[in-house]
């Protein structure tokens, strides 16, 4: 789902109880397939060996 | 000193002449609420002006100070704070029209400690709608650069650093979440520090992301950062997110730092095609200075700095996104165009991006702390480029999002904030059009000490600091 179409964004939109116009879906696609594209060029191999990052501490810094 | 100069005192300048009882905070207050009222409306830095509270606070000061009761370097100092910091029986609105009529019933524990050093609040500061950059239309009005009125003061800590580099406060806080405290300091020629994440309580400040957001000083120096920051830092049982590591006297920070202290300046912002030449020139003369003070600088490979502007979009708007869920459905139509549209973007986030996201924040995190166990500081621009006009800047419907370098920009001031480090951007000389640009230097968790430092001698050897605004003349 590396490119979001308007539809897609208004299909997402309506799932979670938001109603996007064309304009707004339009923009949103553009941004948010950007988001997805960039983060897909961090190689795969370093990506699923990171553990998701949590709340810093002070203990752990 | 002539009352139509008290603005253009530092804090510790200010505090000084307090302490020896040469000056009354009556009177320093007056100056700054006399300026509020005649340059306000062009700048756009106030939302709320708490004028007779103000003199109330400074009058009391007043008393104490002459009855011996002289409470620290904050007593009696006006300063300003964002409008997203919560103060009991005034308007918090966090720069939005949907908390026009929010006013807290409870102070937030800025507040409380900011009274407790005997701070006098001048009123609350305007900002990008709640803390998010890229707003389009202010409800409040449109904060201006003070260095040339047409261009944009940054997001999303705008009035604050309006306000300082205006001459309408001593000092202000601001709210780092990825950028909102060292980029407007940047673009406004001021020392604005985000703190390591846990150093400020965050109890009664209005959220942007949970895991990100910081609270901190926006001033006229590097010693005023540290004068206000010792202020509101420590353990706050009230936020979970509150550190408990001891606070340091930051007063004992200046002095001579050690010779051969290494320094990082990353390819990745140093080499990068966004990064406007002059910025470029100008971080590459404040590295040479650095290295004529003691410091030995060298260029290091952090390739996911690049990556870090997604990684950041990806975790902060889903975090912001979950706080505006409801008002998302039911008062949409009150947002900012932009703000919304960020907003809605994340909240139709894909659970395997932000989970993508998540696992990538830790690999810049890793990545940061390494360099930083081989060098004491990391050095950057603060942002890609000085201050752009306010209509370029805040963009149209439609045109916000302008893709891939978008994202690509966010590299300089999302890496601390993914990693919760702690961050200063310091002026570091001026454009040909006479616009400041920032240098930003960061540090090891809590080594908010050695940060002052650095960036202080830093401060003392270029001399930036006796250029001043155009609006602080006025």
């Amino acid at each position: 789902m590396n490119q979001l179409s308007v539809e897609d964004v208004q299909r997402l939109g309506s799932v979670v109880g938001l109603k996007i116009d064309d304009a707004r879906a339009k923009t949103i696609a553009s941004r948010l397939s950007g988001i997805i594209a960039e983060l897909d060029e961090i190689p795969e191999d370093n990506l699923m060996s990171a553990e998701p990052a949590h709340v810093f501490s002070s203990e752990e810094d | 000193m002539d009352d139509r100069d008290l603005h253009l005192l530092t804090i510790a300048e200010a505090a000084r002449l307090i302490e020896s009882r040469s000056l009354s905070p009556v009177e320093l207050t007056q100056a700054y609420l006399d300026r509020i009222a005649r340059l306000n409306d062009n700048l756009g830095a106030y939302i709320t002006v708490m004028s007779d509270s103000a003199l109330g606070q400074a009058a009391r000061a007043e008393s104490e100070i002459i009855n011996g009761d002289y409470r620290g370097k904050m007593h009696g100092i006006p300063i300003a704070i964002k409008d997203i910091i919560y103060t009991k029986g005034v308007l918090t609105s966090a720069g939005s029209r949907v908390l026009a009529d929010h006013v807290p019933d409870y102070d937030s524990t800025i507040t409380e400690r900011l009274e407790i050093a005997g701070s006098v609040l001048l009123g609350k500061l305007n900002l990008s709608e709640f803390a998010i950059g890229g707003t389009i239309n202010h409800p409040y009005g449109t904060p201006r650069n003070p260095w040339d009125t047409g261009r944009s003061a940054g997001g999303s800590s705008s009035g604050s650093a309006v306000a300082v580099a205006g001459g309408l406060c001593a000092g202000a806080l601001g709210s780092d979440t990825g950028g909102s405290i060292r980029g407007p300091s940047a673009f406004c020629g001021i020392v604005g520090l985000r703190p390591t994440y846990g150093r400020v309580t965050r109890h009664g400040v209005v959220p942007m992301s949970w895991s990100l957001d910081t609270v901190g000083p926006m001033t006229h120096t590097v010693e005023d950062c540290a004068i206000m920051l010792q202020a509101i830092a420590g353990h706050d049982a009230r936020d979970s997110s509150s550190s408990d590591e001891p606070t340091p006297d930051y007063s004992e920070s200046f002095g001579n730092w050690p010779s051969g202290t290494r320094v990082a300046l990353p390819r990745e912002a140093m080499d990068f095609d966004g990064l406007n030449a002059e910025v470029r020139g100008l971080v590459e003369s404040a590295a040479g200075q650095l290295a004529e003070i003691g410091a030995d600088v060298e260029r290091a490979d952090l390739p996911m700095l690049a990556h870090s502007g997604a990684v950041f979009l990806a975790t902060a708007d889903v975090d912001a996104a979950t706080y505006h869920t409801d008002w998302l459905k039911s008062r949409a139509d009150l947002y900012d165009w932009n703000t919304r549209t960020r907003l809605e973007s994340a909240a139709i986030t894909p659970s395997p991006t932000y989970l993508r996201s998540l696992r990538a924040r830790t690999l810049v995190r890793d990545e940061m702390l390494a360099t930083l166990e081989d060098y004491a500081f990391i050095a950057m621009p603060a942002s890609p480029t000085a201050a752009p006009p306010i209509a370029r800047s805040t963009g149209s419907p439609g045109g916000y999002y302008q893709g891939r370098l978008d994202l690509a920009r966010r590299r300089y001031t999302s890496p601390a904030a993914l990693a919760g480090l702690p961050a200063i951007s310091v002026p570091c000389g001026f454009t040909e059009s006479g616009l400041p640009v920032g240098l930003q230097i960061v540090g090891r968790p809590f080594s908010e000490p050695e940060l002052f430092r650095v960036a202080h001698a830093y401060e003392q050897a270029a001399g930036w600091r006796s250029r001043r605004a155009p609006e602080m003349a006025r």
